[in-house]
């Protein structure tokens, strides 16, 4: 019976079969995709996460402890590669004589390294200018003496001479926030900012100087030990952090107090674990709505042959088939999607992930790829279950012989519309709009060093409510303007149905159910679409905003420490090839109580025209409006947030600042959030014109070059010969990768990648294929019509008049839906923008696409209607 | 002029093996007004042999017109009035929206159309079902609706394909009684199949169908 049934199946309902197995398979396919590239991006994350450690572990050696045995301990502990001792000391200040004129810092900090440390920690020490080794200056302490290789600094020791030592060379120190954490203290503890004053000694030279200093006060003088460990790590981010930190804890276990670990390995893969969270959150809100989409559209392929399948199991029913008979047989169908669609599902992701990544495992480990393709199998299998054999199970308990021979019936409101279901989740969705909205919301919760970290799951129900609601009312507004609306939607069709369009109405009237589903199905896919597409496109405008916020223009050249160019050095940049525009950016150290910020001082008129200023960057007026303030009001200044309140500020405040060795007044205007080159913190804005004359120094920090955006590399280039070693070059393409690398959060590329595609896909099947099937199994209408008379341009009105009402509602609804969805996303997934957006991003080009390859899509299944229709009436009533 | 005529007409489906050939080499001719019953047993031809008379069907051999009627009525349908012996209501449109449909494919204006409809349900008694959807009519009440459609087409041929199957005998001859009442007004011929001797009974001439050839009534087909 069971193989009776399946080949009929196979022969005459081959289209319905194929159609739901498509469904299944586009579920598969979309799942097992997302997984891999999920599972990908964690093992990315980890790998990016231990790439950017320098030095894994710091173990400082406690007071009273042996250094040497803490070493030989931490050089034996499991999954150490390379373990080398690093003498610091603390003394109250460096100084140097330049220019006739002596600068003495305030109280600094003197590290030891051993000859091999540059070797073993490469990532740690970048020369900038002079010698690689020997006695080394920290760029802002060379900045801060006005010296340069060959300069002599004297060094204070407390109760002992002070010695003087002659500077080699001028490094940057990448990663001093790490380097001088305060070992052992929690992240509240740890300092704001790495030591403004840093000298660097060969170890011999530093235990020459120290040592004596260590006996006599031997709480200035302490040993570290820096570890570089295996980075053979588990590729979930949240495993390896798991790993790491439970190897420190062993470790310090193992020195029983005489050690105590820094574990900055164990503090990235924190900030990654963060990452990869978002990246999860990501997936389950871009991508699992593709997947559902999928299972929607598979219900809606199955359920277009529901009125046939219910005549058949009435028949059978009433030849004495056993309801239990005739579950199994929609079991076998089932199974026969589930697996079809399943294995042609993992098949086209091995081909998309081939064609687009190279390979299905886009990175990932072996094993979580097969996970995943386990699991989207087992989804397409479920997905075939609810979508065939669930439909039976329930018509069985609920349906009467009779009662599934009908087909156009006269329905109530169905319960949800009834109870306004549809409102409530967009009410609800709306009020979790709102609470997102309010500043405390954060939706990642990682608290630095915290071994747990969560989600706001809480938020998950905004956009899934949104999604859902929408749906809902997008049905209720379709059964409403098919059935009330009637009369418009009747001379809407004119156009297209002619005389006819009031029965054309009307039998789409009848049929607003089928056709609302449709609709359904469209809006959603569009939605989407047009969402993912939405958040993408902003995500990557955010993500150029970072870059450019980062580098400042196009392309920044920026000047050594200790050199001098005013504004007039940037003619000798206009003049490169491709350069448009040169924009001086004054740069300065500047003191505001005993805090040290960074001053930026503009040329307000002009400053916007090198680089990008975006509202969103400052508070308290727009961008044009805060420059014109500094343009207008030379001495206005524009701080940042935590100046404001630390100080308590209120506008037009006088604030002083201390500037090399002027106090100069300004007036505070506005708060600036963000702005190019800026660190994240705190910075000042000033008028450079204001600054120079207070200050009777013109020098420029940076030159911000703009290029028009094109050729970036090849005029940054040109740039970088003219400027020699003068002044460092950076370039916006460079730094774009370098800011997409360190990932804000995810790098979206491939996600989105697989998601537009798909979205696409889903478009042009949600349009075109529920309406193949729908119009296939309302082929008998059609043949009826041809036997009583109607012509092909009438049968045409019939098709066409319901596809206009499908397309037209389905985008237009969409549209607005997407819309409503991009906004509440990218509020509620604003962690992953840096900055944040001020405005959506709308892809335009790919909307255009989803559209015109929707109504492609519908137009084709149309003609093919129209074409079938022509057959002759009584061959397919026959048939049907 | 014959309302309709054909010679040597043939209906085959499939190939090879599998061939079936409904209708075999039929030659007849239906003069304006004539009364007709095609009879047979299940299976003879006889529903291929009406859907070839309107035009639904396209012969494999032989040729057929309908002089009467301009020659071809593909293009002028509604020129034949056809009722099927199985369901064929539109499921979507109520019935008096069924029965003005072809009409309106006609071109006739709506509110003509809407009127003639009415018109045609009441002489079929079938007025109180005017809003009713075809599932909510039992098997009869539609048999009797497509009735009322065809007639509302004011046809030149009525073709109808067992009508009365479905009927108790009195609701059949009513309904007879109407068809023949209005081709009469119309000056229609008529072509009823039937396997009921009473219905054939009623009318003038009788032709049969066994194995696709068509024995009696007119020309002999099979040759």
């Amino acid at each position: 019976m069971i193989t009776t049934w399946l080949g009929g199946l196979v022969r005459r309902r081959s289209g319905r079969l194929g159609g739901a197995a498509l469904g299944v398979a586009i579920a598969v396919a979309l799942l097992a995709l997302l997984g891999s590239f999920l599972a990908a991006s964690k093992a990315t994350m980890t790998s990016r996460a231990t790439r950017t450690i320098a030095v894994d572990w710091q173990v400082e050696v406690q007071p009273g402890a042996d250094p040497q045995a803490v070493l030989a301990t931490t050089a034996a502990a499991p999954g150490v590669l390379r373990a080398l001792p690093v003498g610091v000391a603390h003394v109250p200040s460096l100084s140097a004589t330049a220019g006739g004129s002596t600068q003495t810092t305030g109280n600094g900090v003197v590290l030891g390294l051993p000859d091999s440390y540059r070797a073993a920690f490469p990532g740690e020490l970048r020369t900038l200018s002079g010698a690689g080794s020997g006695i080394l200056l920290a760029q802002q302490t060379a900045a801060n003496l006005h010296a340069a290789p060959g300069s002599r600094v004297v060094v204070q020791r407390p109760g002992l001479p002070p010695v003087t030592e002659t500077v080699a060379g001028v490094v940057d120190l990448p990663q001093a926030d790490s380097l001088f954490q305060k070992v052992g203290a929690p992240p509240q503890s740890q300092p704001v900012a790495p030591p403004d004053n840093v000298l660097l000694l060969p170890a011999a030279e530093f235990h020459r100087l120290f040592d004596p200093l260590a006996a006599a006060r031997p709480d200035l003088v302490t040993t570290q030990v820096h570890v570089a460990r295996s980075h053979a790590l588990p590729a979930d981010p949240a495993a390896a952090y798991t790993a790491v930190t439970g190897a420190a804890h062993n470790l310090e276990a193992t020195l029983t107090g005489t050690g105590v670990v820094g574990d900055n390995l164990g503090a990235a893969l924190d900030a990654a674990r963060g990452d990869a969270l978002y990246a999860q959150v990501l997936f389950l809100f871009l991508g699992l709505p593709g997947a559902v989409l999928a299972g929607l559209l598979t219900a809606a392929v199955t359920g277009a042959g529901l009125t046939r399948r219910r005549r058949e199991q009435a028949l059978m029913r009433t030849r004495g088939g056993t309801d239990r008979l005739v579950l199994r047989l929609a079991a076998v169908e089932a199974a026969i999607v589930g697996i079809v669609g399943g294995v042609v599902g993992l098949g086209a992701a091995a081909l998309i992930g081939r064609l687009a990544f190279g390979s299905l495992r886009l990175g990932g480990t072996g094993a979580a790829t097969a996970w995943w393709l386990g699991a989207a199998f087992v989804a397409g299998l479920l997905v075939a279950a609810g979508t065939v054999l669930l439909p039976v199970r329930r018509d069985l308990r609920e349906a009467t012989i009779v009662g599934t021979r009908t087909s156009v019936r006269r329905h109530g409101a169905p319960r949800w519309a009834r109870y306004g279901l549809d409102v409530v989740l967009v009410a609800v969705a709306l009020g979790v709009f709102w609470a997102s909205s309010r500043s405390q919301y954060t939706l990642v919760l990682a608290p630095e060093g915290v071994p747990t970290i969560s989600v706001n799951y809480w938020a998950f129900l905004g956009p899934a409510c949104l999604w859902l609601g929408a749906g809902l009312l997008t049905w209720r507004l379709t059964d409403l303007l098919l059935d009330r609306g009637r009369p418009v939607v009747a001379a809407a069709l004119r156009p297209v149905a002619g005389p006819l369009s009031g029965t054309v109405a009307a039998t789409l009237s009848r049929q607003r159910r089928l056709v609302a589903r449709a609709v359904v199905l469209l809006a959603l896919a569009v939605s989407f679409a047009a969402s993912t597409a939405t958040f993408n496109s902003t995500y990557q405008q955010q993500a150029e905003a970072d870059a450019r916020l980062t580098n400042g223009a196009d392309v920044t050249v920026t000047e050594a420490p200790g050199t001098h160019a005013g504004p007039a050095a940037g003619a000798a940049l206009a003049s490169v090839p491709g350069v448009r525009r040169v924009e001086p950016l004054q740069h300065r150290f500047a003191y505001v109580g005993s805090d040290l910020q960074d001053l930026y001082g503009v040329r307000p008129q002009t400053v916007a025209g090198a680089t990008s200023l975006q509202d969103a960057y400052f508070q308290g007026g727009t961008a044009a409006q805060l420059m014109d303030v500094l343009a207008r009001r030379p001495d206005a200044i524009l701080v940042s947030a935590e100046t404001v309140k630390d100080f308590q500020l209120r506008p037009g405040d006088l604030l002083r600042l201390r500037i090399g060795t002027t106090t100069v007044p300004f007036h505070y205007a506005g708060i600036a959030k963000e702005f190019p080159t800026a660190p994240k913190d705190s910075f000042f804005i000033a008028n450079s014109d204001y600054v120079a004359r207070a200050t009777h120094d013109d020098s420029v920090g940076a030159f911000l070059v703009d290029t028009g955006g094109t050729n970036v590399a090849a005029v940054a280039d040109r740039i970088r010969q003219t400027v020699g070693t003068s002044a460092t070059v950076t370039d916006l393409v460079t730094t774009r990768a370098a800011v997409g690398s360190s990932l804000t959060s995810v790098d979206l590329a491939g996600l989105t990648r697989i998601e537009l595609g798909f979205a696409l896909l889903l478009a042009a099947a949600s349009g075109g294929l529920v309406l193949a099937l729908g119009l296939t199994e309302r082929r008998r209408m059609f043949a009826l019509a041809a036997a009583l008379g109607a012509n092909r341009r009438q049968l045409g009105g019939f098709v066409v008049g319901e596809a206009v009402v499908t397309v037209g509602l389905g985008l237009v609804l969409g549209a607005v839906s997407s819309w409503a969805l991009s906004t509440m996303l990218v509020k509620i997934l604003t962690g992953v923008f840096d900055p944040p957006p001020a405005h959506l991003a709308v892809p335009w080009a790919y909307l255009a696409a989803v559209v015109a390859v929707t109504v492609a899509a519908i137009a084709g299944v149309v003609a093919a209607v129209v074409r079938a229709a022509h057959r002759p009436a009584i061959a397919v009533l026959r048939e049907s | 002029m014959s309302v309709f005529r054909c010679e040597d007409l043939s209906r085959t489906y499939g190939s090879g093996r599998g061939t079936v050939v409904a209708v075999h080499g039929a030659t007849c001719q239906v003069p304006p007004a004539a009364r007709i019953a095609l009879v047979g047993p299940s299976g003879s031809g006889k529903s291929t042999m009406l859907h070839l008379m309107a035009g639904l069907e396209q012969p494999t051999a032989g040729t057929r017109s309908w002089p009467a009627l301009g020659g071809d009525v593909t293009r002028e349908p509604w020129l034949v009035g056809v009722v099927f012996q199985a369901p064929s209501l539109l499921l979507p449109l109520d019935v008096v929206e069924n029965v003005e449909l072809p009409l309106l494919l006609a071109g006739t204006g709506r509110a003509e159309a809407r009127a003639r409809a009415h018109a045609a349900l009441d002489e079929l008694d079938l007025a109180d079902l005017a809003p009713a959807l075809p599932e909510e009519l039992s098997g009869g009440q539609a048999q009797r609706v497509a009735v009322a459609r065809m007639l509302a087409g004011r046809p030149r041929l009525i073709l109808a394909d067992e009508p009365t199957g479905q009927l108790d005998h009195e609701t059949g001859a009513h309904v007879l009684d109407v068809m023949f009442h209005t081709a009469d007004r119309l000056g229609a011929a008529v072509v009823v199949s039937t396997h009921d001797p009473a219905v054939a009974d009623l009318l003038a001439e009788r032709w049969t169908m066994a194995d696709g050839r068509l024995t009696a009534g007119g020309k002999v087909g099979a040759r």
